[in-house]
């Protein structure tokens, strides 16, 4: 487990709303494994955690939850993004590549500059 | 905010639905369960092993139900909602003392919303209007100085330059429309305004519809538009107003919609509303223009756009507009109105003042109980409260007793709303656009002022709960009176500053009252007791008008058995709005100066009726010429000085009254002060009399009654007399109150502020003597034991007190000296500096001082050391 990424604080929230955004509706587990693909398995979840999040989501109103039947003929619960869910992902991507930029710089500057 | 407000949203309707939450999870993590698993079995895996490595994959179950469930939890509420009772209870415990604060509260609060409400309406937004800075009005010098007047092709050329304006319209006052309530007439101001004219003001009809164009088309059905005030009066119901049918000069109206109370242009006094038509044909008539600057202009590009448009419209039309160039102003700059702005500023800081008092007092009073109960926050420390859990506790229990406060204010608010438009004089209130309400704004600032309230009442009580030690608090030792030093100097220092402010309110307060009272003592140069004006103005349709009219007005009087004298007179006196201007020549020489002058038309018994004194010659008589005059005594003084101005003859320009324009003089009588003694543009006002000419259609008399209250049978006389009349009889010295009414407002409102914070102070320094006694019964007892006398004790509480009074009124007066410096443009007959006035306001916080601390040195001298040293 070592190889592996630990999650920042916040960043699954944006990954899921992310996931949901490209993806459309989605089930806890699609949602779970599609991140979990994308990373190319760098991250690897406690699946448990997606739900922690998915609840949050959902109080705040970015997400909203329907019943519906899986690819394999299961109820799930099928989340989808809202609009202010939309605009949150925006503000949150903008963010973050604003904090990776800020690392990158920070983290590659030169010994004698400091 | 939008996701905390979906967020407590969500919560709440969890409360309700949480089994079904709870079902809606399990399923959906078994689906999840299952997906998972079934993916380990396409690789592969047995179905034990997939169940086993899916469980392992997802993680604990528990902690993502625990999540769940804490999510959707109502814990804070239900916390919060047993804080609140806690704090219920703790208001309760108090009593009466509760019941005061939130008096006191109440009232504090109420006059501070009064006075913004009428700072706002005299000071801060005068016009409430959308945009009102985008509101100009147009205007061109003329020869009485800066009129408005165009004719309405100039301003329907304007009207095509939407890239500068996005609206124009104008106005023209209009005859009043007479409705009869009861038996008494009274006349209503009208206007007429072009369709779309209150609409750009952002004023839409309550009920019904506003002015259309096609209502100023030619011929159409008349219709006018009321007020809500108006319609109220006339029909009981507003909404009923719509349809009705209104008797004017003309014609019957039809009204087609009701504007809300609060509507005005640009005054209260315009109640009706005629639509206008801008008949490009008419060229000799001019109007009012209000325009509003289309979007991102400025005043400065709108004024040199129309100046450039001046000439194609003065070629096109001929029209007033091209005598002189046309200027541009904002509304607020062309209807300046500052004589009542600092006054009203004033007020409403002294509020503020009054504020601060009360807040400081109920600071004060926060404080003893959090000593007192310092063991329960002990205890309740003990048992796990945290500090921001008995600091949320404190201002729970400040916030229940404001709650009640700002709700008693509500109702002080209306009722001293009330009072104040009552007792502001109908000239001061009329020049009014925003009317003085509860509006918006003011509930806007009352919860301002409560927030302030909470915070500054809470805090220092909050800050001493933060501080619960438990050891400390749990000590028998640790009880009221022996609390840490600095939480009463913080007492000592609210009550310093309690003093202080109400030293200076009431120092303001007899500043503005000696300065009304020398305004109305000043020598008006007539005998004002008994002595009312009278004025009957006949409506349209009334049976008597003209000449008749003021006969059976003089009959009625006459035969009135109260009224001992009577004159008819042109016009009402101290008032001299019609007046003449010109060059005077005497005894046909050289003119001599521009003056204004006021000829005043009366009937021989002005003079006696007035009580005013003959200083040579004689008064006008039944006989006298039309030419003969009676000086006023300043205008014969300044004119003839050293001389005698009997027999000499003069002129003021071409102007005169009647046939007449040379004026021969044959007496002098005492001065009486008029309403100004400057005209317009500061030339000095010269008063004469001549003798009455009968034609008006209005009837306007002096009488001398035997008894004031007489004044209200004299009205019914001559409404009974002369119906359809508009009557009105008010006492001289009403007139000359009204000239005085800003000043009579002050004084009364800062009078009753200052009592009341003399009140406040009183029971500030109260509480705190007596607190401070309660927690000393030890030392005194102590004391006693030792020998010292009750008369010791009492002094030595006494001194103690006085440190605080003593404080306090040094910063008051030195606060009051500075204030006063700044409103000394409005102080008169008294200087800013007037050593009685601060030995009064001294004397008066020392009386506080005594009342306040004598029954607390009484209970200190009463301490039996026997007792109290047994019960330690």
């Amino acid at each position: 487990m070592t190889d592996r990424l630990d999650l920042l604080q916040g960043t699954l929230d944006l990954m899921v709303l992310r996931t949901l955004a490209s993806m459309g509706p989605q089930h806890g587990y699609g949602i779970a494994r599609r991140v979990e693909q994308v990373s190319g398995d760098q991250v690897l979840l406690n699946q448990g955690t997606i739900h922690a999040s998915l609840v949050r989501l959902e109080q705040r109103g970015l997400i909203r939850a329907k019943w519906g039947v899986s690819e394999n003929n299961r109820r799930a619960r099928f989340y989808s993004i809202t609009r202010s869910g939309q605009q949150q992902l925006e503000t949150g991507t903008a963010n973050w590549g604003r904090l990776t930029d800020v690392m990158q710089r920070v983290l590659n500057q030169k010994g004698e500059e400091i | 905010m939008r996701a905390w407000l979906s967020s407590i949203v969500w919560r709440i309707v969890a409360v309700f639905r949480g089994d079904r939450h709870d079902r809606d999870l399990n399923e959906d993590i078994q689906t999840h369960l299952q997906l998972l698993a079934d993916e380990f079995v396409t690789r592969g895996m047995s179905q034990e092993e997939a169940q086993r490595q899916a469980r392992l994959r997802f993680g604990s179950i528990d902690a993502a139900v625990e999540y769940h469930r804490d999510a959707r939890s109502m814990r804070w509420i239900e916390r919060t909602a047993n804080e609140l009772r806690w704090a219920w209870r703790g208001v309760r415990s108090r009593g009466w003392q509760a019941v005061l604060v939130v008096l006191l509260l109440g009232v504090s609060l109420g006059a501070n919303a009064i006075l913004f409400s009428a700072a706002d309406a005299f000071v801060f937004q005068r016009f409430p209007y959308e945009e009102p800075d985008r509101l100009v009005v147009l205007e061109h010098e003329s020869s009485f100085g800066p009129s408005y007047s165009f004719t309405a092709p100039a301003i329907l050329e304007w009207r095509r330059h939407p890239e500068l304006f996005s609206a124009v319209h104008a106005r023209e006052v209009a005859g009043l429309l007479y409705i009869t309530i009861g038996d008494t007439t009274e006349g209503i101001g009208a206007a007429m305004l072009t369709p779309g004219f209150a609409e750009m003001l952002g004023g839409v009809p309550k009920w019904g519809r506003p002015l259309s164009e096609s209502d100023a088309a030619a011929g159409a059905m008349p219709v006018v538009v009321i007020a809500e005030d108006l319609a109220t009066r006339m029909y009981g119901d507003p909404a009923v107003a719509v349809g009705k049918s209104l008797s004017t000069r003309n014609l019957p109206v039809a009204v087609v919609g009701v504007m809300p109370a609060s509507f005005r242009y640009p005054s209260g006094r315009e109640r009706v509303w005629h639509p206008l038509r801008l008949d490009p044909a008419v060229r000799n008539r001019g109007y009012e223009t209000v325009a509003k600057l289309a979007r991102g202009v400025t005043l400065e590009q709108a004024a040199s756009r129309v100046a450039e448009l001046a000439e194609p419209i003065d070629r096109a039309h001929g029209s007033l507009a091209k005598r002189r160039p046309v200027t541009l102003r904002t509304l607020g700059d062309s209807r300046a109105n500052g004589r009542y702005t600092d006054i009203f500023r004033v007020l409403w800081a002294a509020a503020l003042c009054l504020l601060a008092i009360a807040c400081a007092n109920v600071a004060s009073l926060e404080l003893a109980p959090a000593l007192r109960r310092g063991r329960l926050m002990g205890v309740k420390a003990a048992l796990g409260a945290g500090r921001a859990a008995l600091v949320r506790g404190q201002f729970f229990e400040s916030g229940i007793l404001l709650a009640l406060g700002a709700a008693s204010s509500v109702l002080f608010t209306f009722a001293g709303l009330r009072a104040l438009t009552a007792a502001i004089p109908a000239t001061m209130a009329g020049e009014l656009t925003n009317p003085i309400d509860f509006d918006r704004r003011g509930v806007l600032f009352l919860l301002a002022a409560v927030a302030a309230t909470w915070i500054l009442t809470a805090a220092p009580a909050a800050w001493r709960a933060s501080r619960t030690r438990l050891l400390d608090a749990l000590n028998d030792e640790a009880r009221a009176g022996s609390v840490s030093r600095p939480t009463r100097f913080l007492r000592q220092i609210l009550v310093v500053g309690q003093v202080a402010a109400t030293v200076l309110l009431l120092a303001t307060s007899i500043l503005y009252t000696r300065t009304y009272a020398a305004r109305m003592g000043l020598d008006k140069g007539l005998d004002s007791r008994g002595v009312a004006s009278v004025r009957v103005i006949p409506a349209h349709d009334a049976p008597l008008e003209g000449a008749p009219l003021a006969e059976a007005v003089r009959e009625t009087l006459a035969a009135h058995p109260q009224v001992k004298s009577v004159a008819l007179t042109q016009n009402i006196f101290p008032a001299t709005g019609g007046s003449i201007g010109g060059r005077l020549s005497i005894n046909g020489g050289e003119p001599v100066a521009e003056i204004t002058a006021h000829g005043h038309g009366v009937t021989p018994g002005y003079f006696n009726t007035l009580g005013i004194r003959l200083i040579e010659g004689s008064f006008l008589t039944s006989t006298s010429a039309p030419s003969d005059v009676v000086l006023d005594e300043r205008f014969a003084q300044r004119f003839w000085p050293g001389t005698s101005p009997i027999g000499s003859r003069f002129k003021v320009g071409s102007a005169g009254y009647g046939r007449v324009n040379e004026f021969r003089v044959v007496g002098v009588a005492g001065h009486v002060r008029p309403d100004r003694l400057q005209a317009e543009g500061g030339r000095d006002l010269f008063v004469f009399y001549y003798p009455m000419i009968q034609g008006r259609t209005t009837a306007t008399a002096v009488i001398k009654v035997d008894a004031d209250d007489a004044l209200t049978s004299v009205a019914a006389a001559l409404r009974a007399r002369a119906p359809r009349c508009i009557v009105s009889v008010v006492p001289i010295a009403e007139l000359y109150a009204r000239l005085e009414g800003d000043r009579r407002v002050a004084a009364a409102a800062t009078t009753g502020m200052g009592l009341l914070a003399l009140i406040v102070a009183t029971l500030g320094i109260y509480a705190v003597m007596a607190f401070i006694v309660s927690g000393r019964k030890r030392e005194i007892g102590v004391r006693l034991a030792l020998g010292a006398s009750t008369g010791d004790v009492r002094r030595s509480i006494f001194r103690e007190s006085l440190t605080f009074v003593v404080a306090g009124s040094v910063i008051g007066v030195a606060a009051a000296l500075a204030v006063a410096r700044y409103i000394e443009s409005q102080l008169f007959g008294v200087s800013p500096t007037d050593a009685g006035t601060y030995v009064v306001v001294v004397a008066v916080s020392m009386v506080m001082y005594v009342a306040a601390t004598w029954h607390p040195a009484r209970q200190a001298a009463r301490v039996d050391p026997a007792i109290t040293l047994k019960s330690q």
